[in-house]
């Protein structure tokens, strides 16, 4: 699913030079649930932003799902993050005026799915998500964790087989936050490969690998279940 | 995304910022009403204008003697005798000449004002004068000096209930007992709204009174040449035999054609509009300086809304195509609202100063095109903007 080889990433800040990423190798197969791990500054948000072609790393290839992701312009990375990439962030970026069916449907649209199409996709993913009632509201009449339901259910539209999160439970509550892991591990059992960030540990415990981050470095790469675990 | 979807979501930006939007309008709304008025009020008066010149035949033009030094000499001017002469010369077919006369007309105890023009019965065969009951006089009347008269309709209903029931009827004016032959109807004319209440008539120059610049000494020949492209050649041949016959000089005398006063009022009215017309594109301009900076500060205000809409799938082209639309929007609405009032202005100014009311196509397109134009090219660079903002940029961007 994702093979990074060689990956790295520099900042420059006017003379000074960060190196946000040191060659990094990183293999990630299709039906994985993996946390990524680190404190903040470690580069494992650098790394979740090249994964989901939001960055271009400064050297290093990037094969996503069969494709050389680094030979593609901006119009094809468009439509790598629309088709097959789910983004969940933690501060959910929705969009602030327009209704929950619609933040739903915008990936849809940009995809060209026809109206009566979207709607009835958004409705039935944010009947699952348990929001079919809210599908009128705006963002800022709901609570965290029901706009973290609706970023998920956003991310879901396209059936995407990859969903990336950062920090997805970092601005919610342990009750909210317990909600979005099941449903993430219910969305993983239908076969979506999953890669978190996160610098909790109960939250990577969610997951079936956990990759520790350091200073631009992949510390360890750790299966649940495995002699290492 | 459609288009039509793309015009929605960007109606809707717009009506969240109302306030906004309808300043950054007001510019476009000016410089499109400008252009549309002006087009519009330019085209009427030309259109009137050229209507009513329209009612000579072609080829036809005056002459007169040139004053000089403030005066014409006195042998200059024209007698009545030579109209006949006029009209034997070689491509001369028709000969006339107008002057008006104010009399009074006595009719059932009350004096009415008349304005009556002393004129040949050519002069129907040169002009359009539209007689809807009764006849022209005619060259033997004109010659026997006949008191007839052709009076206007609108005396007729007035006087006699119908223009049918005014000939053979005899009317008393300040010249003389008058019988009238024929009724007309006169033009709707551009001076038509001043001079207070009168009414217009026609009669035979020949009995005309007499004194400066009338009868016998006319100051201005209306003549059809027997072929209109041959006006110039015409034209020389009169000046000479006048020159030789009035033994003045060949330039004594000025002619003035249908042809040259059509070419003149075009030329212009195209120098006005040219003038007015550029004001109006600058103000246009700046109404669109006024769209691109408003776009700016937008594509600045939603960076990370451009952001999420990259992140789940919006192209570059997307985006650049969600804030042209925008751009075009506003100056499209402010477009239709000029083209509004633009064409109110037009109305209003036809009912003051009665000349016709010309919808304008051709101002309408000119201003619809001019300010979608001005939306593309000042929404361009806002747009090319939006469109190259880094994904992961805009999102972090608070």
């Amino acid at each position: 699913m994702i093979v990074l080889k060689g990956i790295t990433k520099v900042y420059k800040n006017g003379p000074l030079e960060v190196q946000a990423l040191n060659p990094i190798d990183l293999r990630i197969e299709k039906g994985e649930f993996v946390a990524i791990m680190g404190s903040s500054g470690s580069g494992k948000s650098t790394l979740m932003n090249i994964i989901g072609c939001l960055d271009i790393p400064t050297s290093g290839s990037y094969e996503l799902d069969g494709t050389p992701v680094e030979s593609l312009g901006e119009v094809e990375l468009a439509r790598i993050r629309n088709r097959k990439i789910g983004f969940v962030f933690q501060s959910f970026n929705l969009l602030p005026r327009q209704t929950v069916l619609q933040n739903v449907t915008l990936p849809m649209m940009y995809a060209g799915v026809p109206r009566e199409k979207r709607n009835e996709r958004a409705l039935e993913l944010l009947r699952r998500v348990g929001l079919a009632e809210r599908v009128k509201h705006r963002p800022n009449e709901l609570s965290g964790g029901q706009k973290q339901r609706v970023a998920i259910a956003r991310a879901l539209t396209m059936n995407a087989p990859l969903l990336l999160a950062d920090e997805p439970t970092g601005n919610l509550d342990t009750k909210s936050s317990h909600e979005i892991m099941a449903l993430f591990k219910e969305i993983h059992a239908e076969g979506t490969t999953i890669v978190l960030v996160t610098h909790e540990p109960d939250i990577a415990g969610h997951a079936d690998r956990i990759i520790t981050f350091g200073d631009g470095r992949i510390l360890s790469d750790k299966r649940k279940g495995s002699a290492g675990g | 995304m459609s288009i039509f979807e793309s015009i929605l979501v960007a109606l809707d930006n717009l009506r969240m910022n109302k306030m906004r939007s309808f300043l950054t309008m007001i510019g476009i709304v000016f410089g499109v009403a400008a252009v549309v008025t002006v087009v519009s009020i330019g085209q009427a008066g030309q259109y009137s204008i050229m209507s009513e010149l329209s009612n000579y035949e072609n080829g036809y033009f005056v002459i007169y003697p040139k004053y000089g030094n403030g005066r014409i000499e006195d042998n200059a001017y024209f007698r009545l005798r030579d109209l006949a002469e006029i009209r034997k010369l070689p491509g001369v077919r028709y000969v006339s000449s107008s002057a008006a006369h104010g009399m009074t007309a006595k009719h059932k105890k009350e004096e009415l004002q008349f304005s009556i023009t002393g004129t040949t019965s050519d002069s129907p065969k040169m002009k359009k004068i539209d007689v809807v009951a009764g006849r022209f006089f005619n060259s033997q009347e004109e010659r026997a000096r006949q008191k007839v008269v052709v009076i206007e309709a609108k005396f007729a209903d007035k006087a006699y209930g119908s223009p049918q029931a005014a000939i053979g009827r005899k009317i008393q004016l300040s010249g003389g007992m008058f019988r009238i032959v024929g009724v007309y109807r006169e033009q709707e004319s551009l001076m038509g709204g001043f001079g207070g209440e009168r009414y217009f008539a026609y009669a035979p120059i020949t009995v005309m009174p007499g004194g400066e610049g009338t009868n016998d000494r006319l100051s201005m020949l209306e003549i059809l040449p027997a072929s209109p492209e041959k006006m110039d050649e015409t034209i020389d041949a009169l000046k000479s035999w006048l020159a030789d016959r009035k033994n003045v000089g060949k330039d004594a005398y000025v002619t003035e054609s249908a042809k040259d006063a059509e070419q003149m009022i075009k030329r212009t009215f195209s120098i006005l509009q040219t003038i007015i017309g550029s004001i109006a594109g600058i103000s246009l301009i700046v109404g669109g300086i006024g769209v691109m900076n408003i776009m700016l500060v937008s594509v600045t205000e939603r960076t990370r809304e451009i952001g999420i809409r990259k992140a789940i799938g919006a192209t570059p082209g997307n985006i650049r195509f969600q804030f042209l639309i925008e751009a075009v929007m506003l100056s499209f609405i402010g477009g239709t609202i000029g083209a509004l009032f633009g064409l109110s202005a037009a109305w209003v100014f036809a009912l003051i100063s009665g000349w016709p009311f010309v919808v304008s196509l051709w101002a309408i397109v000119l201003a619809f095109g001019f300010s979608a134009a001005v939306g593309i090219f000042f929404g361009w660079y806002p747009a090319r903007k939006a469109a190259k903002l880094q994904p992961i940029e805009s999102l972090r961007y608070e």
